[in-house]
C-alpha cells in the first residue's frame, strides 16, 4: 500500500488554542479516506494545511513525495465547505478562469471546463450565471472547479453538509465514481454513516490529536455482537457477565452489546438468551463506526 | 514558479478583476465623480486664463513671468488646474476603488480558492495592475478630451506631448496610492474595517509627511515636487512613487502571508 499523503507530527495553533497536536496521517493512494471528528477536532485545519492554504507551526507533510507548497498546488483539488464563487460569471466562464490560472491556454481551458461540467452533471447549466444556481448545483460547481486538471488528491470538506438527501446521495455517487479514476479522496464529515458507507479508511481526530487511523474493516471489532432483545432481566445480565468469554457488556433499554475476550461466541450467547425465554428481535456482529467514534470522543 | 508563468497568472487575474470591476457600481461611481470634477475644472481654467492674462504679477515686473514659466515646463494652465485637482481627489477615488480589494476576497472566502491555483504575489500584482489600468484609461481620456476642448473652444493648438508628463505623474501617484490601500485592506477582514483603516492610513500619511524620517515613507511628501516648475524634481517624485508602490505591496504580501486565511 502506498501512501500518497503523509503528514508527520503536524502542529498548528491559533493564538493560544492548539488546533493540531502532532498529527501524523497516512492516506493510501486511490482510496477514499474519511476524516472524522467532532467540532473543533482539527479537521478543517489539517485540510487547510494539506491543500497548501494554511501555514503550520511544526512538522512536515508531503503529497506524492512533494513537500513544497508550490509543487503541490496542481496535485490537489479542494472543495471547501463554504465555497464562494463568482456569482456574476457564467458557470463556464467561472471554470475557464480557474483553468487558465492553472496554466491551460484559452482553448484547452474551455475544453477542460466542459469536461468537468459533464462529470458533475452541470453541462446544461454552462451558460447560466453561478448566482442563479441552486445550493446543490453550486456545490457541484465547486466540485467541478476542484476537478480541473485532474488532481491526484481531491479534498472534500463536509461536501454534503446542508444538502437535501437526494442531492447528498448524488454527491456520494459522484465521489464513488471519481474513485474509479484512481483519485485519492479525503472526505471530512460529521456524518458517520456516510463515512462508513463510502470510505475505505478513516482517521479520527479529537482535540487536535489523531486518535485512530486505518481501514474501517480493521478498526471495527469483529469479536463483539449487538443484540436487540425484549424482556431482558437483571439476573440474566448478571449470568452473562459471569460467562468466561465475556470481556465487556453494555446494556441498553432493550439491547445488549457484548465484547468477547477471544473468538466468536455469538451462537452460544444467542442460545443462552433463547433458553432464558427472551425474544431476540435482531443481532449484529461487530462494533459500528458510531460506537468507535463515540467511544473515542468520550460520549458513549 | 518561473517569471513567464507568474506574469501570465497576474495577467489573468488582472483581466478578471477588470471585468469584475466594471460590474461593480462603486468603481463606476468613483470614475464618474473623478471625471465630472475634472471636467468641471475646465470652466475654472477658462476663468483663470482670462484673469491671469490681465493681472500684473510681481514676477512680470522683474521680467520673470510665472505663468510663462509654468507653461513652458508643465504645459498650459488648462492642464495644471485639473492636474492639481487630481492630486487632491485621487486619494479618495483610489481609496474608494481599492479599500476592500483584499478584505472582500477574504470575507467571501474566495481567497482560499484563488491561492490554491496561484501564488499570493500574482494575486496582489493582478489587483495592483487592474487599478493602474483603470486610472490610466480614465486619466488619459480626460486629458485628451481637455486638449480637444481647448483647441476648439480657446483656439489653443493641440499639444499632446504636454499631456504625457502630467499623465505619467498622476499614474505613478495613483499607483502608489493603490498599493497603499491594498496594504491597508490586508489588515482587515471586513469591508467596513478596511474602509476605516484606509481613511485612517491616508490621514496618517498626510500628518507624517512633515516628520523628517518617517515622511520619506509617506507618498504625500513627494507631491510638493509636482508644483515646482522643475521637470527633474517631478521625475524624482515619479521614481519615489514607484519605490513606495513596491514597498507597500511587499508589506501587504508579508502581512497576508503571516495571517491565517
Amino acid at each position: 500500500m502506498t501512501f500518497i499523503v503523509k503528514t508527520s507530527n503536524l502542529w498548528k495553533s491559533y493564538g493560544d488554542k492548539k488546533a493540531l497536536v502532532g498529527v501524523s496521517l497516512h492516506i493510501p493512494e486511490g482510496e477514499i479516506y474519511g476524516l472524522l471528528g467532532p467540532n473543533g477536532a482539527g479537521k478543517t485545519s489539517i485540510i487547510g494545511i494539506i491543500s497548501g492554504i494554511l501555514r503550520f507551526d511544526k512538522g512536515n507533510f508531503s503529497i506524492a513525495g512533494k513537500k513544497h507548497v508550490s509543487q503541490i498546488k496542481n496535485l490537489v483539488g479542494l472543495v471547501p465547505q463554504d465555497a464562494q464563487l463568482y456569482y456574476d460569471m457564467t458557470c463556464l466562464n467561472h471554470l475557464i478562469f480557474f483553468a487558465k490560472l492553472q496554466g491551460f491556454n484559452k482553448l484547452a481551458a474551455k475544453q477542460e471546463s466542459l469536461r468537468v461540467l459533464k462529470l458533475v452533471d452541470l453541462f446544461s447549466e454552462q451558460n447560466n450565471k453561478v448566482g442563479s444556481l441552486s445550493h446543490g448545483m453550486r456545490r457541484r460547481l465547486g466540485f467541478a472547479q476542484a476537478l480541473i486538471g485532474s488532481p491526484k488528491v481531491l479534498i472534500l470538506d463536509e461536501p454534503t453538509n446542508g444538502l437535501d438527501p437526494s442531492i447528498a446521495k448524488s454527491i456520494r455517487l459522484l465521489i464513488l465514481e471519481l474513485k474509479k479514476s484512481n483519485t485519492t479522496i479525503i472526505f471530512s464529515s460529521h456524518n458517520i454513516y456516510e463515512v462508513e458507507e463510502i470510505c475505505d479508511s478513516i482517521g479520527i481526530l479529537n482535540k487536535g490529536k489523531l486518535i485512530k487511523e486505518g481501514l474501517i474493516k480493521n478498526l471495527k471489532k469483529t469479536n463483539s455482537v449487538f443484540v436487540s432483545v425484549r424482556g431482558l432481566k437483571k439476573e440474566v445480565i448478571k449470568r452473562i457477565k459471569k460467562k468466561h468469554y465475556v470481556k465487556r457488556l453494555n446494556e441498553g433499554l432493550n439491547s445488549l452489546e457484548v465484547e468477547f475476550k477471544h473468538g466468536d461466541f455469538t451462537n452460544d450467547l444467542l442460545k443462552f438468551l433463547i433458553d432464558n425465554s427472551l425474544v431476540i428481535d435482531k443481532f449484529k456482529k461487530g462494533e459500528s463506526l458510531e460506537d468507535i467514534f463515540l467511544d473515542i470522543v468520550g460520549k458513549k | 514558479m518561473n517569471f513567464q508563468t507568474s506574469f501570465n497568472q497576474s495577467k489573468i487575474i488582472c483581466f478578471n478583476e477588470l471585468k469584475q470591476s466594471f460590474k461593480n457600481w462603486k468603481i463606476i461611481v468613483a470614475l464618474v465623480i473623478y471625471l465630472v470634477i475634472m471636467f468641471a475644472s475646465l470652466n475654472l481654467v477658462d476663468d483663470l486664463q482670462e484673469t491671469l492674462g490681465n493681472v500684473d504679477f510681481p514676477g512680470k515686473r522683474d521680467n520673470i513671468d510665472v505663468y510663462d514659466n509654468i507653461r513652458e515646463n508643465f504645459g498650459s494652465l488648462s492642464i495644471i488646474v485639473p492636474f492639481s485637482l487630481a492630486l487632491i481627489i485621487l486619494p479618495f477615488i483610489v481609496l474608494f476603488m481599492n479599500f476592500d480589494s483584499i478584505s472582500n476576497e477574504r470575507n467571501s472566502n474566495r481567497f482560499r480558492y484563488l491561492l490554491m491555483k496561484t501564488d499570493l504575489h500574482n494575486l496582489l500584482l493582478g489587483k495592483f495592475f487592474t487599478s493602474i489600468i483603470i486610472l490610466s484609461i480614465s486619466t488619459i481620456f480626460f486629458f485628451l478630451i481637455t486638449d480637444v476642448h481647448l483647441h476648439f473652444y480657446l483656439g489653443e493648438s493641440f499639444n499632446f506631448s504636454s499631456l504625457f508628463y502630467p499623465w505619467l505623474f498622476l499614474i505613478f501617484y495613483g499607483a502608489s496610492l493603490s498599493a497603499f490601500f491594498i496594504l491597508t485592506s490586508s489588515f482587515f477582514k471586513s469591508s467596513f474595517g478596511a474602509l476605516a483603516g484606509g481613511l485612517l492610513g491616508m490621514f496618517a500619511l498626510m500628518i507624517f509627511s512633515s516628520i523628517p524620517v518617517v515622511g520619506y515613507f509617506g507618498l504625500f511628501s513627494y507631491l510638493k515636487f509636482a508644483v515646482y516648475s522643475s521637470f527633474g524634481k517631478a521625475l524624482l517624485s515619479v521614481v519615489m512613487f514607484f519605490v513606495l508602490s513596491i514597498l507597500y505591496l511587499f508589506l501587504a504580501y508579508l502581512k497576508i502571508r503571516r495571517s491565517d486565511l
